[in-house]
């Protein structure tokens, strides 16, 4: 049962779900303000969608249910948790520390989750492209990027 | 207690030197300048030729930060959230600042921001495809009164929208609106027929080819003669597109001199008035007190124009 | 294109100056492009502050120049470390890199340039040639006639799923569920932004391709357990061309491709991703090495990437003739044309035809450049295959986060980003194809658009969208796609297929590579 949990049922019934939150919340949300004359109600395509997820996913559900086999597949769990965790985090400190700041330290992170067990080249590399990609993206193309506070830049 | 007021007092005082040491050697860092719209569009372009003009006045980057979506208010709502110390502007049409906000609730509103300078100034006209059976507004006019006719515009809550609204008030009939898109997709829609009018740009014409049957404006425009205003006709509607430069509201006023009189030589600059009306903008100028006081005027009157014609109750 | 306005053209553009700057901006764009997260859109946005010094001529150079070989330069990155560069250049992951992976990393390379100037080249051509008539056919492509299309195009979602239909389709609803997300263009209601200010901008497809193909793929280097350097010594680096005889096989693929790419350029609001996309859809569907795709085959190969370069002249045919931009990188060199004085629209093949000539002549002379400094920077790309895999992917972070930032300086395309490449993961894991959800993507918005365009001006009458001869067309069309495998289903077929195709659909496999 447990090995039936972890397999892509689990996935299957989160689509599920939020198919019908979402096609339940649309109905909320459709009594709102301003439709032109002749136009389709602006919610009913979306509907109509979410309509063909609900029985899309139901139908891969049943199926995986009936076939029964499963559980995970065999992968280093620990290694993709921490990347996933350092580019999240990086991402929500992206605004408040500045890009400067954090995406070295992100990158060299992930290089070391990675295997690249050489802390000097994985700095020196990392600060390097951050700088270049900075000086590409902020002096040459002028697009702004989040700034280091008390920096300015 | 003594102690705390003489503090108090000397971090007032300096906090005021800096301001005014600020403002003197405003500007000492590139200004951002946000274009809720996308790279390319109108805005886009009278802003970059206005930006261009001004970085030689003030000899600092006026960075044009296209910041698109939902008709300009994002962009907007973000400008609004800026510190007012004159690094952060925005260059922005009419809808934004003056329709959308009368429209919903947003994040920003007419109190959010303050004018620096008005750049270009176009009534919008009513165009009809070149092989259109309308060929003047009066034939327009009563064709609409027999029939709904189709007009092309952009999204809702844009002034062309408002345009037709008001124009349809008026005449006392109604139109089917017909979401496309700028200036050249309703300029497709019209050639493939899909639509009938577009109530647009007063450029639209010349730029697409297109007969202007009516201009929304109180005077005959210089650019098209022989166009008759809506006025003349007895259709009481008035609608202009304006682009302008603002700052957040709270902005020190010697920092909106600055860039007030920077954006007056810049449209002085003939390489600037010539690249504006190349691109078919009617050039007007407006400083910053008086571009406030046009602002204002153009906040209530949408206020009105939008009430009247029932799209805020 | 007449002969004295070639002539001037060809004056025009053999300034020394001109011809300098337009080699530097095919490197800059190859470059840019090369960089995953960033793309075609900031490639332009980079050379936009250099036209205002530039003569207009030069100003459309540069421009031209950074547009087709950015559209190349993404290809680099999909087929050597399987993260598309840009995202025009997702399909070319999908039989690019398992080339990369058997060693054969310069012939990918060779395939993908010389393919990309086909393309080009090719589009240019219908561009000079039909520009004018071609135009006037795209303004009687009304409402109904896009939908018909659009809703063609969707059916091809069923070509790029590997796995079972019922997954693409899953994931081609995502697409198009996840496009509906922020204002309504139509009625400017919010639509499933549950308050949330920011998000009735929508999201954007850039972040979107970012997250599921680049930051996806760092996860999956992540979770994979052994080694992922390739060997040193199996990659022979450089840049090799296949014999003619090879190209000569896959001429119909090359001439297909290109008639997409360039089609589907004309029509606004579809770009280069989804032709590139669907034209890889349609040479697996047509193909005889159909079983090959996915594993190397140099047809999915050449058919993304001509489609996606075939893209370039096709979009300026709406921009030059109708003023429309064709994609957002043309909506950019449009508003750069607007401040040089020059109204791209009906009036200017009469006004100016002497610089519509010079375009023309340009975008040849940029594609040919392209093919030059792709063949010579080769050597130098395949150099990063030796760079420890470690720090490639540690360093699509930075790139991720920055070109997902840049779109529109919103905090929601980062997290668009962030959040797809965790789901992109899982559905790898679960055997979702993601190039649905891609498609499905950029053509929800238009699909929907068109679909109440429609509505609208036929009065609310559906039935009336079949007296549209144009549209009738691509319904018949698509009618017959999704009856075709009704159609052999009722037919006799060997039991070794069924048997295949039933071990493609349970696997969960890891392997990285799109299925």
């Amino acid at each position: 049962m447990k090995k039936l949990l972890f397999s892509s049922a689990l996935l299957w019934m989160a689509f599920l779900a939020t198919s019908i939150f979402l096609l339940v919340s649309s109905f909320e949300q459709s009594d709102a303000t301003f439709v032109l004359p002749g136009d389709a109600p602006p919610f009913l395509v979306s509907q109509l969608i979410l309509t063909c997820l609900i029985l899309l996913s139901g139908s891969l559900l049943i199926s995986r249910l009936v076939q029964a086999s499963g559980g995970l597949p065999d992968a280093d769990w620990d290694a993709l948790a921490a990347v996933v965790v350092i580019v999240c985090t990086a991402g929500v400190l992206l605004k408040p520390l500045g890009f400067l700041a954090v995406s070295p330290v992100a990158a060299i992170l992930t290089a070391r989750v990675l295997g690249y067990r050489n802390w000097l080249i994985n700095a020196v590399v990392a600060v390097a492209g951050v700088a270049c990609l900075y000086l590409l993206l902020v002096k040459a193309a002028r697009l702004p990027l989040p700034p280091v506070p008390g920096l300015g830049f | 207690m003594k102690h705390a007021f003489k503090k108090l007092a000397a971090v007032t005082i300096g906090s005021l030197m800096a301001t005014a040491v600020a403002a003197a050697d405003y500007p000492a860092k590139p200004i951002q300048v946000i274009i809720p719209f996308g790279a390319g569009g109108n805005s886009d372009t009278s802003g970059r030729i206005l930006l261009n003009g001004m970085q030689k006045v003030l000899g600092a980057d006026l960075v044009p930060v296209n910041v698109p979506g939902a008709g300009g208010t994002i962009g907007m709502a973000q400008f609004a959230g800026a510190e007012a110390d004159g690094y952060t502007l925005a260059f922005s049409p009419s809808a934004p600042t003056t329709l959308q906000p009368n429209l919903r609730p947003l994040p920003y509103g007419k109190d959010s921001m303050v004018a620096v300078c008005l750049l270009t100034d176009n009534p919008t006209a009513v165009t009809v495809s070149p092989d259109s059976p309308y060929s003047s507004m009066e034939e327009l006019v009563e064709a609409a009164k027999a029939e709904t006719l189709i007009v092309a515009g952009p999204a809702p809550g844009s002034v062309p929208h408002i345009t037709q609204a008001a124009l349809a008030n008026a005449i006392g009939t109604t139109f089917t609106y017909l979401p496309v898109g700028g200036g050249a997709e309703e300029a497709k829609a019209l050639l493939g027929k899909q639509a009938d009018l577009a109530a647009d740009n007063s450029a639209m014409g010349t730029v697409h080819g297109l007969k202007t049957l009516a201009v929304a404006s109180a005077e005959r425009i210089d650019e098209l003669p022989d166009v008759p205003t809506l006025t003349e006709l007895g259709i009481d509607v008035q609608v202009s597109i304006f682009n302008g430069l603002y700052a957040p509201a709270n902005t020190p006023v010697e920092i909106l001199e600055t860039l007030s009189d920077a954006c007056g030589q810049a449209v002085e600059d003939p390489e600037v008035k010539s690249r504006l009306q190349d691109a078919n903008f009617i050039v007007r100028y407006l400083g910053h007190e008086d571009f406030q006081a046009f602002y204002e005027e153009q906040f209530d009157a949408s206020l009105e124009m939008l009430t009247k014609i029932g799209l805020v109750k | 294109m007449d002969m004295s306005s070639f002539l001037a053209a060809l004056s025009l553009l053999a300034d020394p100056l001109t011809i300098a700057i337009m080699i530097a901006a095919t490197f800059v764009g190859m470059v840019v492009g090369a960089l995953p997260g960033l793309g075609t859109v900031t490639a332009l946005a980079i050379a936009l502050p250099l036209t205002f010094v530039l003569t207009a001529p030069q100003a459309i150079g540069v421009l031209l120049a950074i547009y087709v070989s950015s559209v190349f330069g993404g290809s680099i990155p999909a087929l050597l470390i399987n993260v598309p560069g840009t995202p025009q250049s997702a399909a070319t992951t999908f039989d690019g890199y398992p080339m990369t992976r058997k060693g054969h990393a310069a012939e990918a390379i060779g395939w993908a340039t010389i393919s990309s100037v086909i393309g080009g080249i090719f589009s240019m051509i219908v561009l000079s040639i039909f520009a004018p008539r071609l135009a006037a056919f795209a303004v009687r492509f009304g409402p109904v006639e896009t939908f018909a299309l659009i809703a063609f195009s969707l059916t091809t979602i069923a070509w790029v799923s590997r796995g079972s239909t019922l997954t693409g389709l899953l994931a081609g609803c995502i697409g198009v569920f996840l496009s509906m997300i922020g204002a309504d263009a139509m009625s400017g209601v919010d639509r499933y932004t549950f308050g949330n200010f920011a998000l009735s901008g929508g999201l954007n497809v850039v972040p979107l391709l970012i997250g599921l193909f680049a930051l996806s793929e760092v996860f999956s280097t992540a979770a994979k357990r052994q080694d992922q350097d390739l060997n040193a010594a199996d990659v022979r680096s450089g840049f090799k061309v296949a014999p003619f005889r090879e190209w000569w096989k896959l001429r119909a693929t090359l001439l297909r491709s290109s008639v997409i790419g360039t089609f589907l350029g004309i029509l606004p609001g579809v770009g280069a991703t989804a032709a590139s996309l669907i034209s890889y859809a349609q040479a697996r569907a047509s193909s005889p090495r159909k079983d090959t795709f996915g594993e190397g085959e140099p047809e999915g190969l050449v058919a993304s990437e001509t489609a996606n370069n075939a893209v370039t002249g096709g979009a300026l045919v709406p921009s030059l003739a109708l003023g429309i931009p064709g994609d957002a990188a043309t909506a950019v060199m449009l508003g750069a044309l607007v401040i040089h004085g020059i109204t791209p629209g009906i009036q200017l093949f009469n006004r100016n035809p002497d610089l519509v000539s010079f375009i023309f002549v340009a975008l040849l002379f940029a594609n040919l450049i392209m093919l030059v400094v792709g063949a010579m920077s080769a050597h130098v790309f395949s150099r990063i295959l030796k760079v420890p895999n470690a720090l490639v992917m540690a360093m699509i972070v930075p790139l991720s986060l920055a070109g997902s930032y840049v779109i529109r300086f919103s905090m929601i395309d980062v997290a668009t980003a962030i959040i797809a490449g965790i789901s992109g993961l899982i559905l790898r894991y679960a055997g979702v194809p993601l190039a649905p959800i891609v498609i499905g993507f950029i053509l929800g918005a238009p699909l929907e658009t068109s679909l109440r365009q429609g509505l609208i001006i036929t009065n609310m009458q559906p039935l009336n969208f079949f007296t549209y001869p144009i549209a009738d067309v691509f319904f018949a069309i698509t009618l017959g796609v999704l009856l075709w495998p009704l159609v052999k289903m009722i037919r006799p077929k060997a039991v070794a297929g069924d048997a295949d195709s039933q071990s493609k659909t349970t696997s969960t496999e890891l392997e990285g590579n799109e299925k």
